[in-house]
């Protein structure tokens, strides 16, 4: 019996055979009850594969030593010595790719400020997650007023991210970088973001590094990316 | 309906291969320089290599998958913030947004009309709405996290709910307990074919003689556990 459900369910059966088995099943409960086993099989072994292959694949990366990063750096560095004209197509793509997904990943959604008494920088936030950035914009650019340290001054950045209008984002951000009062700053990896948008990948390649230098927000990424492309 | 394509079939031939200095098809070509080029540089394999270095199957088959894994890893933490569910959760819906993957790679349902990038997002994200769901319907532990939807894709959506039915009824604790007394070979063969590995591949790695040899090995322990299963109930 177990024959002709798993030829039905890999596909094997004829146009006639399948249609059969199909009129079958809607009326023989003991071919249903197989079916369902079968099923059933297989969804137990699907899920006790997905809890082993889990558990290695989490184990694998979290008992992964800091050294193995570096060894792997200086693999790379010397490999791209030894045959260093097989890497003359651009990289950069990969780099492009990290920082769209991202943008689209991280920074479509801004956390609303519960706490907050500011019900227009709600406002503008709500209309930024709703991706209607034209609208949020002369909100966040009103209450930042140029202030780099200002919330909204981040926000107004994203938006002209969002937008597509680079020069306006890289000027708010580096803004925003060169602020000594902010706590966490995000400019220069912003500022990065939005020059790999613009396909200016030398600069976003300068600025990630002293991302990871400087140890500022955006390190973790900056890291994974960079270890990426090389 | 799930329409099952032999990945051989739509290797075509490529260039001289660089290293080996012979034409080779494209996924071999593939695969010797990407695994060069991972092992010396530690570089990222491209989708495309991923994809045909999980049909190829056979020994790489593992290598890539883990490659797979590796990519998209970022996406957990997105995950998790952005559908507001616990890490953990994200993790192991990651896990099996990449399985699910690896299976339709492998079956032909993932066709490459989409990037992969894209098909993975899609069926994470998709992954990351079930957690909720299920956390709100309770439905948790009886199928944890594996989808129904997905294995009754190919039966008409009339008789999908009634079998659905029918396999909350079975009781999986007792399924879970004798595939784990049935036998090494069974459950090698059998966790293969969960994973969607052919009977072709599972001839290969048991050196049976045809694809049927492996199907009718595969059924007989299905069989056997059904025996099982009755004799407890």
């Amino acid at each position: 019996m177990y024959e002709t459900i798993d030829d039905y369910f890999e596909g094997r059966l004829s146009a006639t055979e399948h249609e059969a088995f199909e009129r079958k099943l809607a009326q023989d409960k003991a071919l249903a009850d197989e079916v369902a086993f079968y099923l059933s099989t297989k969804a137990a072994l699907k899920e006790a594969n997905l809890q082993k292959r889990h558990a290695e694949w989490t184990r694998q990366r979290s008992a992964q030593p800091l050294r193995w990063q570096w060894a792997s750096g200086i693999a790379a560095a010397i490999g791209l010595l030894v045959v260093a004209w097989y890497f003359m197509t651009p990289s950069n793509l990969t780099l492009q790719e990290y920082a769209e997904v991202y943008i689209e990943e991280d920074l479509t959604r801004l956390n609303t400020h519960m706490d907050t008494a500011n019900d227009s920088l709600q406002t503008g936030i709500d209309y930024y997650n709703h991706q209607k950035y034209q609208e949020a914009l002369p909100i966040f650019n009103r209450l930042a007023a140029g202030n780099p340290s200002a919330k909204a001054y981040e926000y107004e950045g994203l938006a002209q991210l969002q937008l597509k209008n680079y020069d306006a984002a890289i000027a708010i951000f580096e803004q925003m970088a060169a602020d000594s009062e902010l706590l966490e700053n995000r400019g220069k990896f912003y500022a990065a973001l939005a020059y790999l948008k613009k396909g200016d990948t030398d600069t976003a390649q300068r600025l990630l590094k002293e991302v990871i230098a400087q140890n500022l927000a955006g390190k973790a990424p900056a890291e994974q990316w960079l270890n990426t492309i090389k | 309906m799930i329409i099952f394509q032999d990945s051989a079939k739509r290797v075509k031939k490529g260039p001289v291969n660089l290293f080996l200095g012979k034409k080779y098809p494209y996924f071999l070509l593939d695969f010797h320089s990407t695994l060069l080029l991972v092992t010396i540089f530690g570089t990222q394999p491209s989708d495309q290599d991923i994809v045909a270095g999980i049909r190829t199957g056979g020994s790489q088959r593992r290598y890539f998958e883990n490659k797979l894994y590796d990519k998209y890893r970022y996406l957990i933490r997105s995950g998790s913030r952005n559908h507001k569910i616990e890490e953990e959760d994200a993790s192991m819906a990651y896990s099996d947004t990449i399985l699910t993957t690896i299976e339709h790679i492998t079956t032909g349902r993932f066709e490459g009309r989409s990037e992969l990038k894209t098909y993975i997002h899609q069926i994470f994200s998709n992954k990351c709405v079930d957690v909720i769901r299920k956390r709100t319907t309770n439905t948790m532990q009886a199928f944890q996290r594996v989808s129904l939807d997905d294995l009754l894709i190919p039966v008409p959506d009339l008789q999908q709910t009634a079998l659905a039915n029918l396999i909350r009824q079975q009781d999986h604790q007792r399924i879970r307990q004798l595939l784990a007394r049935i036998g090494e070979r069974c459950q090698e063969i059998l966790t293969l074919w969960s994973e969607g590995f052919s009977d072709r591949e599972i001839a290969l790695q048991y050196n049976y003689n045809t694809d049927g040899v492996a199907q009718t090995t595969r059924l007989r322990c299905l069989e056997k556990l059904r025996v099982m299963y009755k004799a407890s109930q």
